[in-house]
């Protein structure tokens, strides 16, 4: 009777994982559909082209300047990232190994970041922006981002430092070990999984962003890929097809990071430290 | 090597719990001292103290005769070895134990041949070159103790290392920290709440309470001599009975018995009669029996009627001897909490050739030095 209600269940579970799986992947089948078709095709209800143009692509990179979008969507996103993860896990390391007075408040003060959406910081952003001198400059984008990304970053590296034997630590501190290469040199190790979904995350969000871009970026040369694709979109006439095929370019790297990390995502890495 | 002492030191967590209380404590250079108690008596948070990994509420801690209680972890120069190991997991086993001399910056050459010579004492050569994950307990422990010899500190701070072995290896790892400890000669403080341990491997062992030193001495002095019922109950397997009592002139002279009420009358023997001396008669004390001391009598056959008597409630056979537990009219003491509703219950230790039935009366003698007397007040012993 159990084994049965169990087998019922499982189906249920994997109807219900297909289902969600085709939902999220049937919009991005249809974008990559659309990537290949010809322009008087996009209104077609069909959902394969009749003809495939996968010179839509070229055209897209050559004619709307995707180059130099995308070398300023990979500055932006990797400066960010790579200083959003490292004053995270410079501050996660305090929080949770340096106790000092008023840390608790300081890390519930620094949470609070997570409920403001950028969007509704728009307008004072530009402002400070302007006044800080990094409007319509790309690090200057970077530094926005960072500060967005650095509380959900310290949040996730302080839950999994948390779970981390303090005794790792200690073991370090009395090895020798100063703070930064018992951060660097033990607990990152330890604290992998997290540091990867951490970049993964920041990724995402800081290579898609739209509205902070477009705000804080004048000149066309400083737009970054979302921002750029956003031109095609002209008054009389919009080439879809080579909007979607923008979007696909656009997506690579955030799907070529996705498989690299994925294969060194190794859960379960402090395995041996302690008595199993 | 070092000469560690402990001035009055105490230990308030900021909830107000008192860990350890005004506690002093000499260790001398190059001697093994455990620190023994119940859990939660601040042996441990003691040892955290002595590694700077506690901060010190009061009192000092001197290394060598200089107060370190201001000096970090990594200056003090004392290695540690965790309950748990606290390998670094994603480190081979001679990254591990290399990892402290790698960070004072000591040359390639000299880090390998030292890792190589301590792998070599821990019989640990053919694992070096795998991660702490794939390794045995008693391996990865040795893997600890090797990250802890190899820096050749001022002194070893052992807390609880074989908690978390079985019992087969916990007696080879004793063994092989005793004789560690001979060859190196480096002062050790190793904490464990195992009386056995702390018997076996201590030069001296100190007894804590509830934040207190108990008691500190040799292994001997501890079990011969105990300062109080607490450290009378807590060292020796099966503990001391501990029971109520009425101290009585004999019927000769200079004889002194030990009444204890409905139970019965004891005479004290004479190897223990210097225990009484000075002892008012009708004193209310509590009597201390070592289970080797309580000897069991046929009652047809017992030197007097009036002895104490007891029912078998049921033996344990621990070869080459029996512990026959025993229940009767006595008032027995609890010594960790003496406020405790009063126990009728005792043990005795028997060679394993004598047999007995549950519910079987036995008439109960003291033999042998295995007498002590405690204050029923203060519960010090009085001599």
């Amino acid at each position: 009777m159990f084994e049965l209600r169990a087998t019922w269940a499982k189906a249920g579970l994997s109807i219900l994982a297909v289902v969600v799986a085709v939902t999220v992947v049937l919009p991005v089948a249809w974008v990559g559909a659309l990537s290949l078709k010809t322009g008087r095709e996009v209104y077609n209800q069909k959902f394969l082209p009749d003809e495939w143009v996968p010179g839509n692509y070229i055209t897209a990179w050559q004619e709307f300047g995707l180059g130099g979008y995308f070398v300023n969507s990979v500055f932006v996103t990797v400066v960010s990232v790579v200083l959003t993860i490292l004053v995270s896990l410079l501050a996660a390391h305090a929080f949770t190994w340096l106790r000092f007075p008023g840390s608790d408040v300081v890390f519930t003060l620094l949470l609070l970041g997570i409920m403001i959406p950028p969007a509704a910081l728009v307008l004072p952003l530009l402002i400070e922006a302007r006044h800080l001198g990094f409007y319509n400059d790309l690090f200057g984008l970077s530094l926005v981002y960072v500060a967005f990304g650095l509380p959900i970053s310290i949040l996730i590296f302080r839950g999994f430092f948390a779970g981390i034997p303090g005794e790792l630590v200690e073991s370090a501190r009395l090895d020798g070990a100063r703070e930064w290469k018992i951060l660097f040199r033990v607990i990152v190790p330890v604290a992998r999984p997290a540091v990867v979904t951490v970049t993964i995350l920041l990724f995402l969000a800081n290579w898609n962003d739209f509205i902070l871009a477009l705000v804080l970026m004048r000149d066309a040369d400083t737009y970054t890929l979302p921002v750029g694709i956003s031109q095609f979109i002209g008054q009389y006439a919009t080439p879809h097809e080579l909007i979607a095929a923008a979007s696909i370019i656009g997506s690579v790297p955030v799907f070529i990071l996705y498989l690299v990390l994925e294969r060194k995502f190794q859960q379960g890495v402090t395995a041996g430290a302690l008595k199993g | 090597m070092a000469e560690i002492s402990f001035r009055d030191v105490t230990k308030v967590y900021g909830d107000g719990t008192e860990a350890v209380t005004s506690l002093s404590l000499d260790i001398a250079e190059g001697e093994f001292v455990v620190l023994v108690g119940p859990s939660g008596c601040g042996k441990s948070t003691l040892l955290r103290m002595l590694a700077g990994l506690e901060a010190i509420t009061a009192g000092e801690i001197l290394v060598d005769g200089e107060v370190v209680n201001q000096v970090h972890p990594r200056n003090r120069d004392v290695a540690m070895v965790f309950q748990n190991y606290a390998l670094y997991p994603h480190m081979t086993v001679f990254a591990n134990i290399a990892f402290p001399l790698r960070q004072a910056k000591m040359a390639g050459a000299e880090v390998t041949r030292r890792v190589t010579e301590v792998a070599e004492t821990l019989e640990l050569t053919e694992h070096l070159k795998r991660r702490p994950a794939s390794l045995s307990g008693g391996q990865r422990q040795r893997v600890a103790i090797g990250r802890a010899i190899v820096r050749q500190p001022k002194a070893f701070l052992l807390d609880e290392p074989l908690s978390n072995l079985d019992a087969k290896l916990r007696v080879q790892m004793r063994g092989e920290l005793a004789q560690l400890h001979a060859e190196l000669g480096v002062t050790t403080v190793f904490v464990t709440h195992d009386q056995t341990e702390a018997m076996t491997l201590g030069q001296r062992v100190a007894v804590l309470n509830d934040g207190e030193l108990r008691q500190v001495g040799t292994p001997q002095e501890l079990y011969h001599r105990p300062a109080d019922l607490f450290v009378a109950g807590f060292i020796g397997s099966p503990a001391m009975n501990l029971l109520r009592a009425e101290v009585r002139s004999g019927e000769g002279a200079g004889d002194v018995m030990l009444d204890f009420g409905a139970a019965g009358v004891m005479a004290v023997p004479e190897t223990a009669a210097e225990l009484c001396a000075g002892v008012p008669a009708a004193t209310e004390l509590v009597a201390g029996i070592r289970p080797e001391s309580l000897l069991l009598c046929d009652p047809a056959a017992a030197s007097s009627e009036s002895l104490p008597r007891a029912r078998v409630r049921f033996t344990e056979l621990v070869e080459p001897e029996t512990y026959v537990h025993l229940a009767g009219d006595f008032s027995g003491v609890d010594p960790g909490d003496p406020d405790a509703p009063p126990r009728d219950t005792l043990v005795a230790r028997v060679r394993s050739d004598r047999t007995f039935a549950a519910g079987e009366e036995v008439a109960l003698e003291i033999g042998g030095t295995g007498l002590h007397l405690f204050d029923l007040e203060t519960g010090r012993t009085m001599r």
